[in-house]
């Protein structure tokens, strides 16, 4: 049996079928956390964010065009969630957890895979170092390949405190991965 | 004659090149800049990295199923068209028993006295209160022009007579109008399970 489409599912949580929100959450719950997770890095905060984030966008369901891909909107919400929460005065520092929870990988060498954590850490780590506004950019643009328009009105940010934000970000990730070459 | 910084690429530039964000004539001239400077390449790739160690980062798993947590704080969404009709089918009542209120000589009578005994200061609503009189005026003519002129079984139906005689109990109309009003807006206020945020926000 073929798999029902994001607009299928939409239309019937729509039509008062929240189980059918489940597997919507079920579909995307990874690249929804994962959007929280480079941008917070604390995998508690990242999980609350990332179920908070599909709860924001159950509520505005009836406003969302079902004819739209599904997954960018969410993790869009999610962005935008996390930011909100960066930026809240009583937010801490952030740590970040160390990714002992690795899938297995069967057939992998243990050498390689001990080099790409090791490398994913290095990223990770430059990209929580950097500001809210600017990881966001950052995030917005690489991750969820929008454009600088599409960051602008993601952010609520004029297009000249994107491209500002985005650059500066890049740039600082840029020594701080070259830093930690030379390591 | 320029210096040379002046015709190296700008860091925006730059960027906006690997985002492929700079318009197309703007980027052919990049790319043959690119291919005769002897500093820019160096600075372009700089940036290059950057975009290939984003690219290289893995996902991680989730460790716990989110849609549990999800769907046990969910309630099925409201269904906003029952309640729409609902709506607007009360205030669509309300507003012609406003019109038929207003436009009656009965209304306008009970609130001139209201006027005396309560000794408002003005009385500019009364003559304000006129108009929807003068319009009733205005729509029972045309109606029957309209009758006058019609088929002949509809040119001998009577002038319209004023519909409103029975509702000359001002208080009364204007108690039921509240309550129909009040009945139509309560449910746009139904607690939902939270507020929906407009999607710019979160």
């Amino acid at each position: 049996m073929a798999e029902a489409s994001d607009r299928d599912l939409v239309l019937r949580t729509r039509g008062g079928e929240v189980d059918a929100f489940g597997e919507i959450v079920r579909r995307y719950q990874v690249s929804v956390f994962n959007v929280c997770y480079r941008l917070l890095g604390e995998r508690r905060d990242a999980e609350d964010l990332a179920q908070e984030s599909f709860l924001r966008a159950y509520q505005r369901l009836r406003s969302y065009d079902a004819e739209r891909p599904f997954g960018p909107w969410v993790r869009q919400v999610a962005a935008r969630l996390c930011l909100n929460y960066l930026e809240r005065p009583d937010r801490s520092t952030f740590p970040l957890d160390e990714e002992n929870d690795w899938p297995a990988a069967s057939g992998e060498q243990p050498e390689a895979r001990a080099r790409e954590r090791e490398q994913g850490q290095i990223i990770r780590r430059a990209l929580l170092a950097l500001p809210a506004k600017q990881r966001t950019a950052v995030e917005l643009r690489h991750f969820q390949e929008l454009s600088y328009d599409e960051i602008a009105a993601a952010m609520g940010l004029p297009l000249s405190d994107v491209k500002s934000h985005l650059f500066r970000g890049r740039k600082a990730l840029a020594e701080k991965l070259k830093s930690a070459d030379r390591i | 004659m320029p210096i040379e910084s002046e015709r190296h690429l700008s860091e925006e530039d730059l960027h906006a090149l690997l985002d492929g964000e700079l318009a197309p004539a703007a980027a052919v001239r990049a790319r043959a800049h690119l291919e005769t400077c002897p500093t820019c390449p160096a600075r372009l790739k700089e940036f290059e990295s950057v975009f290939a160690a984003l690219k290289g980062l893995s996902e991680l798993p989730v460790q716990h199923d989110l849609a549990r947590g999800v769907l046990g704080q969910l309630t099925p969404l409201p269904n906003n068209g029952w309640r729409w009709i609902w709506v607007l089918g009360a205030q669509a009542v309300a507003a012609g028993v406003l019109a038929v209120a207003l436009g009656q000589p009965a209304a306008a009578e009970w609130l001139a006295l209201a006027s005396v005994r309560l000794q408002l200061p003005s009385t500019w609503w009364l003559e304000f209160l006129a108009w929807p009189r003068a319009g009733w005026e205005s729509l029972l003519s045309v109606a029957q022009t309209v009758l006058q002129y019609g088929p002949s079984l509809i040119s001998q139906a009577r002038p319209l007579p004023w519909p409103t005689e029975g509702l000359a109990a001002g208080p009364t109309v204007l108690a039921g109008l509240v309550v129909l009003w009040l009945a139509g807006n309560s449910l746009l206020l139904l607690p939902r399970t939270r507020s929906a945020d407009a999607p710019g926000e979160a």
